[in-house]
């Protein structure tokens, strides 16, 4: 753990390896102050500019909205919503040009201004004491504030402690040349920044807040100095300026000399990372009820006369931002920074909450992608990544396509910087390369799972097959002896005397028969059961048909060899069959009793390990072992599937919480499934166990897809926010 | 439209520069050779070349790549400068372009071009030519003071082309030394006198040893030395493999000096006699067929130091870095996979 009061003090800072030091051209737009917004004709207002759903549109065609107006309303979890930049007539709700690499069109509401810029009436806390935590993060969400440094998380997530949280580490890096948007929103508002600052530190319970700023925005490394002269839970701290400084990880690193664990979040080691941009939204939003609407963007590029930071509506169409800036006959147009950024696929996309830079290149500012020639393994890319990856085995195995080399090679840990990119002599994309790579590892893994799916299908139908074929040959079996056992009876009947133990060996033949028939009959309906989420799960009651079956077949046995004694001996064994009876009748009722302590102990432990909720991979392993430990028992009865039905549920409900850890839950929930379900003692219960499982696997699958469908949605991402 | 992906700005240095800046940085090391082998090494330079480049631009053409975009890149001229370099200053011509065929055509291409060859090129086509021809490939000639006849461009030219200078002398001839004895090179002399029983001292009388190592040889070697360096501040190579390769030369042989001072070669000997520097700095770095993992390359450079060592004392061969980089070749794979660093955020290898 982070020795925070130390962060206070020292003066120590740690470095990372790698990064480079690009032309910053930050220069001319920082100077400059920031230059007021300006009402386009119309703006497009894509629903979801964030990480994670949309809301549900909350307005329809030809109403008019007032500036400030919420648009759609936050009905889940990840949902933000969006507002009216200004006021005016929504002129149409339909698919338009996003601000997105991918080029593809999202729904998007378009508001033609009427010019008046016409606010919706206000309600500014002018103390935010009298709020309370939970009202805050309602207002901060009903603000529509998400990340604006880099992928666009959720503020109010963020902002809702999970673990217990030490230190803010507040962004202000702003690593990525030409970029100055945060750079001048400090220096002309660091009180509202420090109020926005008071306010998250409020929410994460008053942890030491650190202010990084890179050392080559000395202005406003001193306005912000003086604007947290008061507090002496703040501290602003120069940082040396290189690329990627401003990487979430990165800049964690720098500050408190700790890695976040792979696969980890900030959170884990007690950090919240916030930009600075985010903090100045929070202030807004709750000292003038003003939600996001606006931003700052730094308009630059060799072909900008005038390089500047503009505040921005939120929907401002590019190309008209460009043509209202004198801009004609554009080409090509960088959104975000030259080392991260990309270009904008149409040029009508609007800015969004995510966008802090906006380049116009000229000529030859930006390289051209004709010049690659093969790798010569310089290794200049592994010395410039700040991850300490091997770009140049990463480029090999990606254009082999293994997947598994890449794997090996921690691909997912690529934050995609472009640091690697940048110092390659060969001029090879190699984030480019990196972005397909993961795209079809995602890709076929989830080809994998499918086919996974449908083999256990296959075999789990070839099993009932046979098992079919088994049970109809006992029925057959028992039916002749059944018959043979009649014939003796009879003659029996004929010749001995003995006649009262004959008619119980009759009944228990009897019964053994109606119990055949009866486990006859449970195989005959259909052996799967659909969950709801359309996936077949294969039924065990057959297999518990035929386990019954053949019980009741050890039991005819039993009676029929009982009888035979009877007949050999011509004495009086009344007590045999009885006796099996009371025992087999015993056997259940102390299996329930063991089950019960078995289910106890159990519970216990999954009460415990819920509890560890932190120490989750750890946990995967014995609660996976406890199901096989107590389905895998023959004693094992609907006790012991319920328990492994509260088992599972219990860790169900653990990876949901843990939808950060993405991938790696996978394979156990897989694992546990099998197990349930292949176990012959496992019967209704556990396949409604199974199903459960299923269920809580689909929805958290379909998250993840929900996830990756959307480009920058992974989980990822978010680490390469705010460079 | 074609979309362009991030990075939109990139550093300077293009692979074809990296190129180019080890050729110049090759001309202070040539100079110096010319100084004192004479004219020889400038011819088999050009010949190798010249040889290089035509066989690069074939094999281009047969593989329907752009010629001229790729032979840009001048990594060719690179393996025939180191080649030409490498080479006996008046082997016959004819090997010389042998060894720079199979170089560019067997050895780079036939793995797939620039960037996919396991072994160093210029490297192969000298140790073929090393194992075919080694009595050609051992005539070193003394440094030109101490030659019997001196060879001007013209004789130089018409021993490489013909077998015989315009004054009729051969390449045998060539190679007397003013006491009338064929030449040995300073490494040969020590090697083999040391075999016979000599002490170093006794053999270090022989005018084949100047100030510190091989007479002549040991300002090419510093002509070298200060061109590698050169290159290590620009950051066109990483002094990982020449560090290595030189400080587990410098240690093998150091320890073996210390405890045999009379029976062993000295430390400097083996640094600057040979090709050891050529070696260090512009052979073993050649970055295609080294390892690419900073850990990895020092363990290569001490790898070639260590065989460099081994081969000069107990091998046949008098040199040995040609040898002692192809070996080395064979293991980047394995060295580079046991050299992955710690990923941010993972532990450290168990
Ligand atoms: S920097 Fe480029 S050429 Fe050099 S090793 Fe990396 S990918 Fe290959
Ligand atoms: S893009 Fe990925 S591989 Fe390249 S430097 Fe950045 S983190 Fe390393």
């Amino acid at each position: 753990m982070i020795d925070v009061k130390q962060l206070l003090t020292t003066d120590k800072l740690w470095d990372y390896k790698g990064g480079v030091f690009p032309k910053y051209n930050k220069e001319q737009s920082r100077q400059l102050p920031i230059q007021p917004y300006w009402i386009p004709p119309v703006v497009r207002i894509p629903v979801r500019q964030h990480i994670g759903q949309s809301g549900h549109i909350n307005v329809t065609e030809g109403e008019r909205v007032l500036k400030g107006q919420l648009l759609t309303e936050p009905t889940h979890g990840m949902a933000v919503p969006v507002h009216a930049p200004t006021s005016g007539i929504i002129e149409s709700i339909s698919q338009g040009a996003a601000n997105h690499p991918s080029g593809l069109s999202e729904l998007t509401l378009t508001i033609r201004s009427d010019g008046n810029d016409e606010w919706r009436p206000r309600q500014p806390y002018a103390n935010a004491d009298e709020l309370s935590n939970d009202d805050l993060l309602q207002l901060i969400r009903y603000a529509g504030i998400s990340g604006m440094g880099g992928a666009g998380f959720p503020t109010e997530i963020k902002l809702t402690p999970v673990a217990d949280i030490k230190l803010l580490l507040m962004n202000g890096a702003e690593c990525e040349p030409y970029i100055s948007a945060d750079d001048t929103l400090m220096q002309a508002h660091a009180n509202e920044v420090v109020q926005g600052i008071l306010l998250m530190a409020r929410l994460l319970d008053h942890p030491v807040v650190v202010i990084a700023i890179e050392d080559d925005k000395p202005e406003a490394i001193e306005a912000m100095t003086q604007a947290t002269a008061d507090y002496d839970q703040i501290r602003v701290r120069s940082i040396p300026a290189k690329y990627p400084s401003g990487g979430e990880r990165q800049l964690i690193q720098i500050i408190t000399g700790e890695e976040v664990p792979h696969s980890g979040i900030p959170a884990d080691l007690g950090i919240v990372v916030q930009n600075v941009g985010t903090a100045h939204a929070v202030a807004r939003a709750v000292y003038h009820d003003e939600p996001l609407i606006s931003r700052v963007v730094t308009l630059t590029g060799q072909r900008v006369l005038k390089p500047a930071n503009h505040w921005v509506l939120l929907g401002t169409p590019i190309e008209d931002l460009l043509h209202h800036h004198g801009l004609d006959e554009l080409s090509q147009v960088i959104v975000g920074g030259p080392m991260m950024g990309y270009q904008l696929p149409k040029l009508s996309g609007p800015v969004i909450k995510t966008t802090n830079c906006l380049i116009v290149p000229g000529q030859n500012e930006l390289s051209s992608p004709d010049n690659q020639v093969p790798c010569i393994r310089c290794g200049s890319c592994a010395d410039a990544c700040p991850v300490n990856l091997l770009p140049q085995q990463l480029h090999w195995y990606a254009l082999a396509e293994d997947h598994e080399k890449l794997s090996e090679h921690n691909l997912n840990d690529c934050i995609e910087c472009g640091a690697c990119a940048y110092v390659c002599p060969s001029e090879i994309p190699l984030v480019l390369e990196y972005r397909q790579a993961k795209a079809a590892i995602r890709a076929s893994k989830q080809e994998q799972l499918k086919s996974e799916r449908a083999k256990q299908r296959f075999e789990s139908r070839n099993l009932r097959l046979e098992q079919e074929k088994i049970a109809r040959a006992e029925k057959h079996q028992q039916a002749a002896q059944a018959r043979l056992k009649a014939m003796a009876e009879r003659e029996q009947q004929a010749s001995a005397p003995a006649a009262t133990d004959d008619k119980k060996s009759a009944v228990a033949a009897a019964l053994a028969r109606a119990k055949a028939k009866k486990a006859g009959a449970v195989s005959a309906p259909p052996k799967t059961v659909v969950d709801e989420s359309g996936q077949t799960i294969p039924d065990n009651r057959d297999v518990a048909a035929q386990r019954e079956a053949r019980k009741a077949e050890a039991r005819a046995r039993k009676a029929q060899k009982a009888a035979q004694a009877v007949q050999d001996s011509g004495a009086t064994p009344t007590e045999l069959p009885a006796d099996s009876a009371q025992q087999s009748a015993d056997v259940p009722a102390a299996d329930n009793k063991a089950a019960r302590v078995a289910a106890a102990v159990a519970r216990a432990k999954a009460k415990r390990q819920a509890q560890q909720t932190q120490a989750d991979d750890s946990v995967e392993q014995p609660a996976a072992n406890l199901t096989e430990q107590v389905t895998g028992k023959p004693a094992a009865d609907d006790k012991a599937a319920r328990v492994a039905a509260a088992v599972a549920h219990a860790k169900a409900k653990r990876q949901a919480q843990q939808t950060q850890a993405g991938d790696s839950v996978e394979q156990p929930v897989a694992n546990l499934t099998e197990q349930v379900t292949d176990k012959p003692a496992a019967d209704d219960k556990a396949a409604r166990v199974a199903a459960a499982v299923a269920r809580a696997k689909a929805k958290r699958q379909a998250q993840q897809a929900e996830n990756q469908r959307s480009p920058d949605a992974t989980p990822r991402s978010k680490d390469q926010s705010d460079s | 439209m074609n979309l362009l992906s991030s990075p939109f700005t990139r550093q300077s240095l293009k692979t074809h520069e990296l190129m180019r800046m080890v050729i110049l940085c090759c001309i202070p090391g040539i100079a110096i050779q010319w100084y004192f082998f004479g004219w020889g090494n400038l011819i088999q330079i050009m010949l190798a070349v010249s040889a290089c480049w035509v066989t690069e631009a074939v094999i281009l053409i047969m593989r329907a790549r752009p010629v001229f975009r790729i032979t840009r890149d001048s990594s060719a001229l690179l393996t025939g400068v180191l080649l030409g370099i490498a080479l006996p200053p008046f082997l016959p011509w004819w090997m010389t372009v042998i060894a720079a065929v199979f170089a560019i055509g067997v050895v780079k291409h036939l793995y797939g071009g620039l960037g996919n060859n396991l072994f160093n090129p210029a490297m192969a086509g000298y140790v073929l030519l090393l194992i075919s021809f080694p009595v050609a490939m051992t005539s070193w000639q003394p440094v030109v003071a101490q030659a019997q006849h001196q060879m001007g461009l013209w004789d130089s030219l018409n021993l490489v082309f013909t077998g015989f200078s315009s004054d009729g002398y051969s390449i045998q001839q060539a190679r007397m030394t003013l006491d009338g004895i064929t030449a040995a090179t300073p490494l040969d002399t020590i090697k083999t006198d040391l075999r016979q029983g000599l002490t170093l001292d006794e053999s270090q009388q022989n005018p084949v040893f100047g100030v510190f190592a091989g007479a002549g040889w040991e300002w090419v070697n510093l002509a070298f030395l200060l061109g590698g360096l050169y290159l290590i501040y620009r950051r066109v190579i990483s002094w990982a493999i020449p560090g290595g390769m030189l400080l587990s030369l410098f240690v093998i042989s150091g320890i073996s000096f210390a405890f045999q001072p009379d029976g062993a070669a000295s430390p400097m000997m083996h640094l600057f006699s040979g090709a050891t520097m050529l070696g260090a700095f512009f052979i073993a770095t050649d970055p295609v067929s080294a390892c690419t993992t900073v850990k990895g390359r020092w363990i290569f450079g001490a790898l070639i130091g260590a065989m460099v060592y081994a081969i000069r004392t107990w091998g046949g061969y008098p040199d040995a870095v040609a040898f002692s980089v192809l070996l080395a070749n064979m293991s980047v794979m394995l060295i580079d996979y046991y050299c992955k660093p710690r990923t941010y955020g993972h532990k450290e290898r168990q």
